[in-house]
Formats: C-alpha cells, sequence, structure tokens
C-alpha cells in the first residue's frame, strides 16, 4: 500500500482547497445546493437590514435626541441618557454609586466562586460576605450610609442580588431534599417529594404571586414583611426542588457498591455521603445543575411581573419618558446581549469545570 | 473448589433476626417523629396566622365567591364570557386560554424545533451554523425579554388595520393582531365528518396492507399518495355535488376593520411565536442529542443498502433517535405549558392573569391561589401521564432500556 507521508505531500494551491470545501460542506449534492443557495438568499437580504439600522443609519452614543428623531436606524444616545435608568432605576440618583457597586460585588463574588479552589465552607463564607457586603451597600443604615427602602433597589443590582444568592442558598438544600427523597424514613421521604412535586408542578409566575400574596398572611399579626424578602424566600424554595431534582439524576446513577466499599473500610455514614457520594453524584448532576443555573439566572427576570424592577421593567422605567418612547428595541437588545453574554460565559466555565473534574 | 463444612454450615444457617428496637431504628424513628412534628406546627401556625391576618380584613377561607359576579373583562375568551359572569367562569376562560396557548405553542415549537435540530445535524456547513447561531441566542435569552421585545414591536411596528400587510397565503399583518385564512363549512358538517372518519379507516386499513404485502414479498407499495388523492377526490366529489360547503373564509377589509379568517390578537401571536421560537431552540438541541445518539454504522448500513438520506432519516435515524428525545422532550413540553403564565406580562388573559385581576379584587389570595396551584398540577399530572404512555408506546420491541 502506498503510504503518503504528509509532510513529504505536495502543498495543493489554496484556491482549490477552498473550493473542495465549498464543494464538501456546501454544494454536497442537489438538496445542500439548494440549501446553501437559499440560507445565502435569506443572509444578502437580512444582513444589509441589520447592518443598515445597527451601524449605518444609527445615531452615536454621543447624539441626542433630535438627530434621532430624524435617523432611520437605531439611537444609541439612548443609552447614554436612560443608561442609568437602565441600570439601577429609581435608586436615588445621589446614591447611585452604591448600588452599582452592589452590583460589581456580586459579579465579582460569582466569578470567584466559579474559579473558587478552596473548602465547601470557606465557599459558603465568600457567599455570606458577599451576600451581607450587598445588603449593607443596598440598604444602608450602617456606616453612615442613607437608608433606602427596598422598592428602589432596582435594576441589574436587584436580578444578580436575587439569582445569585438565592441559588446559592437554595443548592445546600436542593443537595439535602435529593438525599431526603432517597432517604428510607418514610416521613423524610414524603416531606421532600411533597416540596419537590408541589414545586415542580406550578409555574415560577404563580410562586411568585406566593410570595407577594400568601407569605406574608403566614407571618404573625402586626409582623410586615417586605416583598423583597418574600421573593426571596420563594425563590430559593423554588430553585432548591429543581437542583434536588438534578442531584438526584446524579444520585441515581451512582454505584452501590462504592458505598459498601466505604463502609467496609471502616467509613461512617456521614462520611461515606461527604466523600464518596456526593463529589460523584454532583459532577454527574453538573451538566443538568448548570440548566438550572442558566434557566434560574434567566427567570429571575420574572420578578417584574409581580412588581419587582428587573432589567426589563427599568427599560420601561426609560422608555416611559415621552422623549424617549420609541426606543425600546435598543435597551431590549443591550439587556438581551447582558443575558447572552452572561449565560453564555457561565455555562461554558462550568462545562470546563466537568472536564478538568478527575475522572475515576 | 470444595467448601469446608464448617464455611457450608454458617452459611447455611438463618440470618439472625433484627431486633425490633436496635439503636438505630429508634434513633430514626425518633428523628422522624421530630420532623413531622415540626412540619405540622408550622403547618398549623401558618393557618392559624391566615386565619387571623384574614380575620383582621374581615374575611374568612370561602369559596363561595366564586359563584358571585366577577365584573372585569378578559382580552379575549373561547367560551362566551360577559363581566356579569361568575367568578368560576372567569377562571374557566382563563384555563382554556391557557390550554389554547399552550397547545398551539406546542404544535409550532415542536415542528420548529424538529426542523433546526436536523439543520443541527446536517452536512451543509451554513445550514449549520444557522441553525447554532439560532439556539445559541435563543437559549441564553430570558423568554420574558423576548417576548416584551416581540410585543411591543409589533404594537409599535405594525402598520393600522387599513394599511395591513399581507402574508403569503392571503394572511393579514396589523397592529390589531394576525388575520389567518380559516376553513368554513356552512353546509354538511356531518357528511364531512363521516368522510374522515371513512377515510382514516381506509388509510389504516390500507397502511396494514402494505405494511403485510412488504413483509411478504418486500415490495414497498406507496402509502401517502393514494390516501390523501383518495381523500381530495372525496371531498372534490362532495363539494361538487353539494353535499358539502368546504370553503376558506379569508381575511379582507371591511370599513374600518378586518372581517372573515380566524382572528388572533397581538397578545396573543406575540406570546406564541415567542414561546414558541424560544422552547424550539430547547427542543432543537434534544433532537440534535438523540440523532447524535444513533450510531454511524447504522446510518452506513443503511446508505449501504440503498436507502436515500430523507429515508435514512425517516425510517433509520429518527425511529432510533425517538427512544432518546422523547423524556426530555416530554420535560420540556411540560416547563412550557407552566411558562405559559407569563402569559400576564403582555395582558393575555390566562389562568394566572385571571387570577391576578380577581386577587385584587375579591382579596381572596388564598382560595385563588389554591385552585391554580390545583389546575396547574392537575394539567402536568395529566401532561406527564399522556407522556409516559407515549413513551413506553414508541419503546422498540426488544430492545432492553
Amino acid at each position: 500500500m502506498n503510504v503518503v507521508d504528509p509532510d513529504r505531500r505536495p502543498r495543493r494551491p489554496r484556491r482549490v482547497v477552498a473550493w473542495e470545501w465549498a464543494r464538501a460542506n456546501l454544494f454536497d449534492g442537489p438538496v445542500n445546493t439548494v440549501l446553501t443557495l437559499a440560507t445565502t438568499a435569506f443572509l444578502v437580504w437580512a444582513i444589509p437590514i441589520a447592518v443598515r439600522w445597527l451601524i449605518v443609519d444609527a445615531v452615536g452614543f454621543t447624539g441626542d435626541v433630535a438627530a434621532c428623531k430624524a435617523a432611520s436606524g437605531a439611537c444609541w444616545a439612548f443609552l447614554r441618557v436612560k443608561g442609568d435608568v437602565i441600570l439601577t432605576g429609581t435608586y436615588p440618583f445621589d446614591e447611585r454609586w452604591r448600588a452599582q457597586a452592589a452590583a460589581v460585588v456580586t459579579m465579582v463574588t460569582v466569578v470567584a466562586a466559579l474559579f473558587w479552589r478552596g473548602g465547601f465552607v470557606s465557599l459558603a463564607g465568600l457567599f455570606l460576605a458577599g451576600c451581607l457586603a450587598d445588603l449593607a451597600l443596598l440598604s444602608g443604615g450602617v456606616f453612615g450610609l442613607t437608608p433606602v427602602d427596598a422598592t428602589r433597589w432596582n435594576g441589574l443590582p436587584l436580578v444578580l442580588f436575587l439569582s445569585v444568592f438565592t441559588m446559592a442558598l437554595a443548592l445546600p438544600i436542593g443537595v439535602v431534599l435529593a438525599l431526603a427523597r432517597k432517604s428510607r424514613a418514610v416521613v423524610v421521604r414524603a416531606v421532600a417529594i411533597a416540596w419537590i412535586e408541589a414545586i415542580r408542578g406550578i409555574p415560577m409566575v404563580a410562586v411568585l404571586f406566593a410570595g407577594v400574596f400568601i407569605l406574608p398572611l403566614m407571618m404573625p399579626p402586626g409582623q410586615h414583611v417586605s416583598s423583597m424578602i418574600s421573593i426571596f424566600v420563594v425563590l430559593t424554595i423554588f430553585h432548591a426542588a429543581y437542583f434536588a431534582e438534578d442531584v438526584r439524576s446524579g444520585l441515581d446513577d451512582f454505584d452501590r457498591g462504592q458505598i459498601e466499599a466505604a463502609y467496609s473500610i471502616g467509613l461512617t455514614h456521614w462520611r461515606t455521603l461527604r466523600l464518596v457520594v456526593l463529589p460523584q453524584a454532583l459532577r454527574t448532576a453538573l451538566p443538568a445543575l448548570t440548566n438550572s443555573i442558566i434557566g434560574g439566572f434567566k427567570d429571575t427576570s420574572l420578578v417584574a411581573i409581580v412588581g419587582l424592577f428587573d432589567l426589563m421593567a427599568t427599560s420601561r422605567l426609560a422608555t416611559a419618558d415621552v422623549e424617549w418612547q420609541a426606543y425600546s428595541l435598543e435597551a431590549n437588545i443591550v439587556v438581551g446581549l447582558f443575558y447572552l453574554v452572561t449565560c453564555i460565559g457561565v455555562s461554558e466555565r462550568f462545562r470546563r469545570l466537568a472536564e478538568i473534574a478527575p475522572e475515576r | 473448589m470444595a467448601a469446608t463444612p464448617t464455611a457450608v454450615s454458617t452459611l447455611d444457617r438463618p440470618p439472625p433476626k433484627p431486633a425490633l428496637f436496635t439503636r438505630r431504628r429508634v434513633r430514626s424513628a425518633a428523628w422522624q417523629t421530630a420532623l413531622a412534628l415540626v412540619v405540622i406546627a408550622a403547618g398549623y401556625f401558618a393557618h392559624l396566622n391566615v386565619t387571623r391576618n384574614l380575620a383582621a380584613s374581615g374575611v374568612a377561607i370561602d369559596f363561595g365567591f366564586l359563584t358571585r359576579e366577577a365584573g372585569f373583562d378578559v382580552s379575549e375568551q373561547l367560551i362566551a364570557y360577559t363581566p356579569k359572569d361568575s367568578y368560576a367562569r372567569v377562571l374557566l376562560v382563563g384555563l382554556l386560554n391557557t390550554l389554547l396557548l399552550a397547545a398551539t405553542t406546542l404544535a409550532l415549537s415542536t415542528a420548529v424545533g424538529l426542523a433546526v435540530g436536523v439543520a443541527l445535524t446536517s452536512r451543509n456547513w451554513l445550514v449549520r451554523v444557522l441553525s447554532r447561531t439560532y439556539v445559541e441566542v435563543l437559549r441564553n435569552l430570558p423568554k420574558l425579554l423576548i417576548v416584551l421585545a416581540l410585543y411591543i414591536a409589533m404594537v409599535r411596528g405594525l402598520p393600522l388595520v387599513r394599511a395591513a400587510w399581507t402574508l403569503p397565503g392571503g394572511a393579514l399583518l396589523a397592529n390589531r393582531g394576525l388575520y389567518l385564512p380559516w376553513p368554513e363549512i356552512p353546509v354538511g358538517g356531518a357528511v364531512l365528518a363521516a368522510i374522515s372518519a371513512v377515510w382514516a379507516v381506509a388509510t389504516i386499513v390500507w397502511a396494514r396492507a402494505v405494511r403485510r404485502h412488504q413483509d411478504l414479498t418486500g415490495v414497498r407499495r406507496p402509502l401517502a399518495l393514494p390516501s390523501l388523492l383518495g381523500l381530495a377526490v372525496a371531498l372534490a366529489v362532495a363539494n361538487l355535488t353539494g353535499a358539502v360547503d368546504l370553503h376558506w373564509s379569508m381575511p379582507a377589509l371591511k370599513g374600518f376593520n378586518i372581517v372573515g379568517g380566524a382572528h388572533l390578537t397581538v397578545q396573543f401571536t406575540a406570546l406564541w411565536v415567542s414561546l414558541s421560537v424560544y422552547h424550539a431552540s430547547q427542543i432543537a438541541e434534544i433532537v440534535r442529542g438523540g440523532i447524535v445518539s444513533v450510531d454511524k454504522g447504522q446510518r452506513e448500513a443503511a446508505a449501504a443498502l440503498g436507502l436515500r438520506p430523507g429515508r435514512v432519516l425517516r425510517l433509520i435515524v429518527l425511529p432510533q433517535a425517538i427512544r432518546v428525545i422523547v423524556p426530555p422532550l416530554g420535560n420540556q413540553y411540560l416547563n412550557l405549558i407552566k411558562n405559559t403564565s407569563i402569559a400576564l406580562a403582555v395582558g393575555y388573559s390566562d389562568l394566572v392573569g385571571v387570577m391576578n385581576t380577581a386577587v385584587n379584587q375579591t382579596f381572596r389570595p388564598v382560595e385563588l391561589m389554591l385552585v391554580v396551584m390545583g389546575v396547574f398540577l392537575a394539567v402536568n399530572l395529566t401532561t406527564a401521564a399522556a407522556l409516559n404512555w407515549f413513551a413506553v408506546a414508541t419503546r422498540p420491541v426488544g430492545r432492553e432500556t
């Protein structure tokens, strides 16, 4: 057989390679040729429209209302004027730096957690510190900061605060729920199943309404509970149920022989769980958990429906100004880009974590 | 290797009966009792506080208000409804709206998701890149953002009714919504139903005959073509003889409004389309996963047998991929049904939206939330049961999985 040494193979001209690539990938039979032509036609039609609207006919960041009204493209000047409203909503104007700092603190917490090398306890400490720093910054009343009512925590800091810390709290609860669901104790199992299935059976919007309507009624008479706290509590309950199902899928795949092996070398029940079962089960569950975390982050925007001001609601606030009414799409695009970048970034990081986790 | 007699005798001895009160069992029972007590106490205090708080505002938990007049209007309804009707009826209207939105979204998202999922595995580079972009963008955006962006774009960007856009096929699109051509049967509905029934039975009989013939001789006779041809001929004959009057009602501008066809409101259209494209991106990923799970050798074997690419997909790949696709797809359907509740954001009167208005009017959050949660649990359990049945039904014969 005639084997060609790859180093000695004569180099073919680039044009031929490109043509062969195109033949193999674009014009491979009649069906593919038609598909290629159709998609190309679509792109030729769509791309110029998008480019014209986004760039050519758009008013830049430094423009003004008059220029925007005259132009047929996007109005990026809107973001310069209304960027503050979209980011922090009705947070007191002079204290905006606190809301911005709170958002930064949450983001730093998340990034630090994604690259954490320490143990579980220190990780919990990190989240607790981030949460307390956020609360101090947002609510004030400490370190000489002016108190700000929770109804004015809007926009980015709110979305980040609610999603990150409810999910950080829900994850250990979800693990406990998943273990409880597999427990041999009937009562424990029944409580876990009731929690998980009831929550998973109803929509998040209904859960949020329950937080706004029912939870305050459950407090002792005279005890006021702000909707921020109610939402925080029900979001945690909600996420915990979904995380529990993900972790359970990891536990289901777990090889029982390892547990028996752990017992036989003298590990206690608790240590078997902590050192043998959970590290592996959580790794198996990581893709499912990633999906739930990304979904939970995106769905935190639904708090807008029960009257909290997420980024969509602050965008509406920004376009409530008659002058700037027509530019909601610009706001939507920027908010959408934020979600795209963060979601893709976080899921990529989790994918890497699942890959570099040692396989045994 | 022979076992020693002593070993045999130890093995033969029955295991000692576990004691009734081992330390472990007692401890477990104590823990469980404690947990049960905590749960019961928490439930009791929650209930006590709810009743006391409600009593303070002069109400008690009572479902009697459901028969009282609701007094508010809804954005659209499938059954006759006026504000004079009861709360129970307005909740039913909301439920039907939810189910309509769920069913139509389910159909559209499955169709789009299947197409995009196949496109994700296409050999065509351009198609693959485009579908991948679609999936990645849609999957990483909040559904509320997609719904609101489309809704606002439709309200602001669509023309007035008198300048409505005409879409291919005769549908009209304006800022009051989407107007679709719709079949109308003023005469002979019963005859048409009879024709459909006969056609369905005939097709099944023919399909069995085709299968039998193929099993016996290996020759496959045409199935879809004669079936559809038969239906077309039957409908044409019925229409020409005047036994049935079946025609399309086309939407058209008359005066200040569009008449004819089926009218979908802007709210419904925005929700339907945006939820469909959102869920289609997730379904596409599931479909892709199913397709790539089918061993490559299967495809090559099918191609070696001389099957064309379309048939390889339809007869070899998809039936095996279904097994992998159905469980996550079922989960996706359950999510989809729950996600219709964001209808409230654009003012479509779904179950949760109606509940919200009713709570604000009556201050009966406990009763209304219980009704809504019960309904959602029932709908979800029914759907889950149906999906389970489908998963069992599509399980291939002779496979142990």
